[in-house]
Formats: structure tokens, C-alpha cells, sequence
């Protein structure tokens, strides 16, 4: 039916997951040493970037200075969420045993608590992945990507309102899991700190953080270094929405009924995986800002193998793929955003799911 | 009750009314950052810890503290390896400092210690083999296969960084303090002992210590020579090596501790009731001397260490304690932790089911579980793992 992707007979699709199991299990047994020193290395450049970041801030009277803390701050912040606070939530360096790198216990310098990402992200996005109905992370609820979601004539807007959450892509996020319900004979606020008490506070935190007391801190400097932590912030979220956009709405990305969610044999599990997911392409340096997001398809069939494993494991998963006349979808960052920016624009407008 | 409110309650007043200027400007501000109320901790000093973690959140100061070879931690307890000892041909002794957030240890007691190797954080149990100060001593034998003990008598360094877990052991020199003591080692379990010996060693110590120290020859005992001059300057330590390479055996084969003839023994039965007797050495070790002593002493205690066994076959059932819950619930080895445990009836967060969310991740406090995948053990106390993933393959104990 879809041009990209051939539909396997169930003892193809067998033998497909048993491939990529033996891939994983081979992986799994060389994890050690190399992956432990590769996290501490990100761990390193995590902080000495955020304190290049915030001590360049504070010196922002001289202008430039401004712009390298901001530079500094937003590569700190985007190494924190994407590489080391993403991948050790999934739990990819548990096996090191060692407590900061545990992801049940980890917490990370973002919006959203790592409660309510396991929630979002690592359950319902990892395990429903493209699954409608399931997976909130399609269009987060109010985009419309794919010709089989619902319109509406709000969606005419969707453009300019999706550039408006990118900015604000934290938030989104973070808001995700928050329920808005008002309860009886209390104010819309009180309703919603008491519905999500735990969420509630990391964002204070998050914003005193930020907006006050480092600002405090740098005394005399304090507008600069707002604006600074503010720039920072933007930055990352911007970032973090292009990444992210591009793991699971590119051309050929496919999204599934809700009745795939009935279909949890490894097999179907992997396929919805890859056909579910993009990546994109580039250099060492790339990867690991994005998180190795960039080896999304990877990521998305090995959540738990450490990411730094992603890029040997890529031509091996890419080789199964056109075995089996999956599509394998990579291209770079600018091919795989426009076709993200083509799908928010065309299903803005009324789609039909022939078209996808 | 009422007498105790009357009493208490003016005390209270008084310090209210002290302070209830700075507590309204506390209120102001703790309303603003939410600061939960954590017991006694004055509200003040609970906004400067979190003012604190703001700035420096536990995360960054221990990797600053590491990255400038500080031994500080916000809550981790570690220690340092400051000296390497090789005792005997097998084993090496480590000398540890500690750092602040370590609550101490005694003679006698024992203690989790941490080691990574090959990026994973190993877990093995140590006595203590001397105390100085806030210093302290372990000494590892080099067993058979035993990745801890083979990789701290070959790579140990000063420098190195130990994690300290839990201490525990009730047996400790207090124990022995107001009386005879007949302590009977079986290599390398010399360690509590000698730990105890070199604590009495600068004391004005009168009562009688004894000690048998069984190993398979003189130069593989650790401790030897210390032990002999502890013996030749302290009148109170008598010190009997036995070296079981030639001494009779039992029907199993194994070295007859003590022989029927020994007049070593036959002059101790008469010194013995007076005696308090610990015993310190692997299962067998002990089980040995207990049936041979017990009946002799006027209290036999002991310690003895031996490896945890897998089931030999899946389907064997085995036991799961559930700490937090305090009930134990049996399961088959062999099958999905996960699916068993809801099956027998304990609630347990769970997601995908595949590994992967990370939802059902718990501690296990101790146990073999392995991995249904890649058929890896997971051996480590004290360790997260992912249920959905695993199979009990001995009695565990999880935090749940």
C-alpha cells in the first residue's frame, strides 16, 4: 500500500525482529567502560560550558561578552536536555551504578519534572510511537501533521501558532502531563497547582532560577544577565523543537490507527519504530548536540542502549532496512525541517489520508 | 498529658513571640518558593539549602569537587585509597579516608564498598581490618573468579576512589572488652580480628586473647608477621598458626581443624569455659568449629562469608521480600519478574513492558537476577534494574 514501506508477511516480519534482537544483544554485551567515560566526557562539557555560560554573562558590560555567555549558556543547556538528561532518563547508563547517572533519580535543568517526561516521553511517545490517539506527542494535541487527524478551521492558524510554541517549546512540554481540570469552589490557579503539585514547583524553581536569582547574583548586571538566561532559554527551545519535529514528521513518516496499539509483538513494535521515525544527517559534532536525535530511528528501537552507540549501530539497522524494503529516512537537518514546515502548512488546510 | 502540654507550652510562646518578626518575613518568602516543611529544620536555613540547590544543584558541586580532586559530596559517602599493602602473596590491605559524609566504622564491623570496573559499579562486603582515627584498613584475598578481589590486588592505587555503603555488623570490640577472648580465623576471615587486636595493641589491655589462624600455608597468611609482633610485645596475645596443607582430613576432604589429639586443645578445655569465643572464616569453616566448640565455651559468636548460588534449574521456586511492604511473596525463577510479581498480587508501576520507559526500574537491596536478553547476571547490592526485563534466579530482596 505505501510505496515506501513493503508489507511483510508475519514470518518476515519474525525474522526482521529477530535480527534487530541479535543487533541489540551484540551491543548490549560490548556497553562498559566506553560508555561510561562518554557520558562523564558530555557530563564535563555540560559544566564548564554552563559556567562559561553564567561567568561570561555576569562580565556582559562589555557587549560581547553578552553574546559568548548566551552562546555558552544555550549550548550548556541544550547539552543537559539532549545528550545527558534525554538519554540518562531513559536509563541508558544505569548499568554504571553510579547514583548521578541513574535514570529513575535523575532531574534535569528544564521545565518539565523527569516524573512527568518518563510519563510522557519515555512511556506513552517510546511505547505508542506515531500512534494516534496514544501518542501526545503528534503535534502536541493542537498541531495537525498528519491527513488523518481531524480539522478544524482553528488549524488554518497552525503556522504561526507553532512558531510561537517552538519558542516557548519547554513549556509545551512541560505542560504536557499538567491536568487543567478547575475543581469545585477553587480558583482556576489554586486547581491547577493542585492537580500537579510536583510540576507546579519546578517551574517556580525553574523561573526564580533563571529570572532571579542568578540575575541577583550578577548585582549591577541583572537586566543583562535576564535577558541572557532568557536568550539562552530560547535558544535551546528552539533547537530542541527542530530536533525534535524532525524525528517523527518528515515526508515519509507514517502515523498509525489507534488500533496498532493492540499489536505489541516485537516485530510490529520495530517496524512502527522505523516507519514512525527520521533521521538526519551530519557530523560527530551534530549528533551529539542533537542528542544523537539525529539517529532517531536508533533511538527509537534501542531507547535503552546508550545513545553514543547509535551511530555503529546506523548502517547495520540501515542494511536490515532495505533487506526488507523498509525505508530508511535520513537526509540533512535542511531537507528533513522543510518537509516538517511542508506538513504544517498543508495540513493546515483540509488533508485527506490518501494524500499522506 | 495535659501536664505535659502546660509545661511545654510556655516555652513554645516564649520563642514564638522572639522571633515572630522574622518568621512573617520568612512566611512571605517560603510562600513564594513553596519550601516544603521538613521536620525540625528551622524555615530559615531550609530556604538557604534550597537557595542552594538552586545555585549549586547536588549534581554540579560533586562533579566540581571531583573535577578539582576534592573528596567532598553533597550526600555520597566515599573515601580514598591513600595506601596499598600487599600483605601476602593473595592479598592486599587498603587504607581509606574517608570523606564528611561517612558516619564511621568500628573494629569488628563491616562495610559495603563500591569499585568501578569497566564502567559498572561493583558491590562486595568488607570487614574492617583496623581503625585509626578516621582512617580505616579493608584487606581483599584474591578468590577464584572474583572480579572485586582480583581487580583491587592487581590495580589498586592511592588515589583511587572507593563508594562506601552501608556499615553494619553487631560484633563489635565492645564485646570483648571485660573478657577472655578465643578468636579462631580461617584466612582471610583474620580481618575483624586483627582489627580488634590492633585497637587493644596501644591499651592497657590485661585479659587473655587467643588465637588460632588457620590458612594452607604460613606465607599465604595475611597479617603473619604483625600478628607475631603483637604476640611477642602484648603478654595478653597468645598467637597459633595452623597450616592445613598436611594436617589430617575429614571424610569429606576437608582439613580437620581440630585434630582429637591436640594438646593444644586439651589445655585449652581447661582454660576455656571462661571464654568468649568468635569464630570468623567461610560456611564450612565455621559450621566445623561451632559443633566442635559449642559445647566447650561459654559463648561461641561467629561470622562466616560464602558466595550466593543461583538456582540450578528455572522453575525452582524462590522468594522475593518485599522491603517496604514487609511480607515476602514466591515466584518461579526462570520467568518475567514483572509479569510474576503482578501475578502474585504486589502493585508495581509499570509501563512499556519492553525495557524501555523505565517506570517499573526498582532497588534491588540483594539476590541474582538475570537479564532475559542477553542472559547477563546482575549481581550487584544495593542496584537499580529494570523488572520487566529480568528473572529471579535466587532469593531477592527489592525495595517495594
Amino acid at each position: 500500500m505505501n510505496p515506501n514501506y513493503r508489507t511483510l508477511s508475519e514470518s518476515e516480519i519474525e525474522s526482521f525482529a529477530e535480527e534487530i534482537d541479535q543487533l541489540k544483544v551484540s551491543v548490549k554485551k560490548r556497553i562498559g567502560t566506553e560508555d561510561a567515560h562518554y557520558i562523564r566526557k558530555i557530563n564535563r562539557a555540560v559544566r564548564y560550558s554552563g559556567v562559561l555560560g553564567r561567568g561570561f554573562l555576569f562580565l556582559s558590560f562589555l557587549p560581547w561578552l553578552w553574546f559568548v555567555g548566551v552562546a555558552f549558556l544555550a549550548l550548556s543547556k541544550i547539552l543537559d536536555n539532549m545528550e545527558l538528561g534525554h538519554n540518562v532518563i531513559h536509563g541508558q547508563f544505569d548499568f554504571m551504578g553510579d547514583p548521578h547517572y541513574q535514570g529513575k533519580n535523575y532531574e534535569w535543568d528544564i521545565m518539565a519534572t523527569s516524573e512527568n517526561w518518563r510519563e510522557t516521553h519515555n512511556f506513552k511517545h517510546h511505547t505508542y510511537t506515531n500512534i494516534e490517539g496514544h501518542d501526545e506527542d503528534i503535534g502536541y494535541g493542537f498541531i495537525r501533521m498528519f491527513a488523518g487527524q481531524p480539522w478544524s478551521k482553528w488549524h488554518i492558524l497552525q503556522p504561526l501558532y507553532t512558531l510561537a510554541f517552538a519558542l516557548v517549546f519547554q513549556w509545551g512540554v512541560a505542560l504536557q502531563n499538567v491536568r487543567f481540570e478547575k475543581l469545585a469552589g477553587k480558583g482556576w490557579l489554586p486547581s491547577l497547582v493542585h492537580n500537579n503539585p510536583n510540576q507546579w514547583s519546578k517551574m517556580k524553581w525553574q523561573v526564580i532560577k533563571d529570572y532571579v536569582v542568578f540575575p541577583l547574583l550578577a548585582g549591577p548586571m541583572f537586566l543583562y544577565v535576564l535577558a541572557g538566561n532568557a536568550m539562552a532559554n530560547t535558544i535551546r527551545n528552539l533547537w530542541t523543537f527542530t530536533i525534535i519535529f524532525c524525528g517523527h514528521f518528515t515526508e515519509k513518516a507514517v502515523m498509525f490507527p489507534s488500533s496498532a496499539i493492540n499489536e505489541t509483538r516485537s516485530g510490529h513494535w520495530y517496524l512502527r519504530q522505523i516507519q514512525g521515525s527520521s533521521n538526519i544527517s551530519g557530523g560527530k559534532w551534530f549528533h551529539i548536540l542533537s542528542g544523537n536525535l539525529s539517529h532517531q530511528i536508533e533511538h527509537h528501537l534501542f531507547p535503552e542502549i546508550p545513545a553514543n552507540r547509535y551511530a555503529e549501530l546506523a548502517p547495520r539497522v540501515r542494511e536490515i532496512c532495505n533487506r526488507y524494503g523498509q525505508s530508511y529516512n535520513t537526509g540533512r537537518l535542511s531537507k528533513q525541517f522543510g518537509q516538517v514546515w511542508y506538513r504544517i502548512f498543508r495540513h493546515a488546510f483540509p488533508s485527506k489520508a490518501t494524500e499522506c | 498529658m495535659a501536664e505535659e502540654q502546660a509545661i511545654i507550652l510556655p516555652h513554645k510562646v516564649e520563642t514564638v513571640s522572639k522571633h515572630i518578626n522574622r518568621q512573617v518575613y520568612i512566611k512571605a518568602y517560603t510562600r513564594f518558593i513553596s519550601v516544603k516543611n521538613e521536620g525540625n529544620m528551622s524555615q530559615l536555613k531550609s530556604i538557604l539549602l534550597s537557595a542552594r540547590d538552586m545555585i549549586l544543584p547536588e549534581q554540579v558541586y560533586d562533579f566540581w569537587c571531583e573535577e578539582f580532586a576534592l573528596l567532598s559530596r553533597r550526600r555520597e559517602s566515599i573515601a580514598k585509597v591513600v595506601k596499598v599493602v600487599q600483605e601476602s602473596s593473595d592479598s592486599v590491605s587498603l587504607w581509606l579516608k574517608p570523606n564528611a559524609n561517612f558516619q564511621g566504622i568500628q573494629p569488628g564491623q563491616h562495610i559495603n564498598l563500591g569499585v568501578e570496573i569497566n564502567g559498572r559499579r561493583l558491590q562486595r562486603s568488607y570487614s574492617v581490618s583496623s581503625v585509626r582515627g578516621a582512617f580505616f584498613r579493608i584487606t581483599t584475598r584474591l578468590v577464584n573468579k572474583g572480579q572485586v578481589s582480583g581487580y583491587l590486588n592487581q590495580h589498586a592505587k592511592p588515589g583511587m576512589l572507593l563508594y562506601l555503603g552501608d556499615v553494619y555488623g553487631d560484633l563489635s570490640i565492645a564485646k570483648f572488652d571485660q573478657k577472655p577472648a578465643l578468636f579462631l580465623a580461617g584466612g582471610i576471615g583474620i580481618t575483624p580480628i586483627i582489627s580488634m587486636l590492633e585497637a587493644w595493641a596501644g591499651s592497657y589491655r590485661t585479659l587473655p586473647v587467643e588465637l588460632m589462624y588457620w590458612g594452607k600455608s604460613e606465607k599465604d597468611l595475611a597479617f603473619v608477621e604483625r600478628l607475631k609482633k603483637l604476640a611477642s610485645q602484648n603478654d595478653w596475645f597468645r598467637l597459633h598458626v595452623i597450616e592445613t596443607e598436611f594436617i589430617e582430613r575429614n571424610e569429606d576432604g576437608s582439613p580437620r581443624l581440630l585434630a582429637e589429639s591436640s594438646s593444644w586443645f586439651e589445655d585449652l578445655k581447661n582454660r576455656i569455659p571462661n571464654f568468649e569465643a568468635f569464630a570468623c572464616g567461610s560456611d564450612g569453616f565455621v559450621s566445623q568449629l561451632r559443633d566442635r566448640l559449642q559445647p566447650w565455651v561459654n559463648h561461641f559468636s561467629f561470622e562466616s562469608f560464602s558466595p550466593v548460588f543461583a538456582t540450578a534449574t528455572a522453575g525452582m521456586p524462590v522468594q522475593v521480600n518485599l522491603s517496604k511492604q514487609h511480607r515476602s511473596v514466591t515466584i518461579a525463577s526462570g520467568v518475567n519478574l514483572l509479569r510474576a510479581l503482578e501475578q502474585a498480587g504486589v502493585a508495581i508501576a509499570s509501563g512499556c513492558r519492553r525495557g524501555t520507559c523505565n517506570t517499573c526500574t526498582c532497588k534491588k537491596i540483594s539476590g541474582l537476577v538475570q537479564d532475559q536478553q542477553d542472559q547477563r547476571i546482575h549481581a550487584e547490592d544495593n542496584a537499580m534494574f529494570k523488572p520487566c526485563m529480568h528473572t529471579a534466579i535466587s532469593n531477592i530482596t527489592l525495595e517495594l
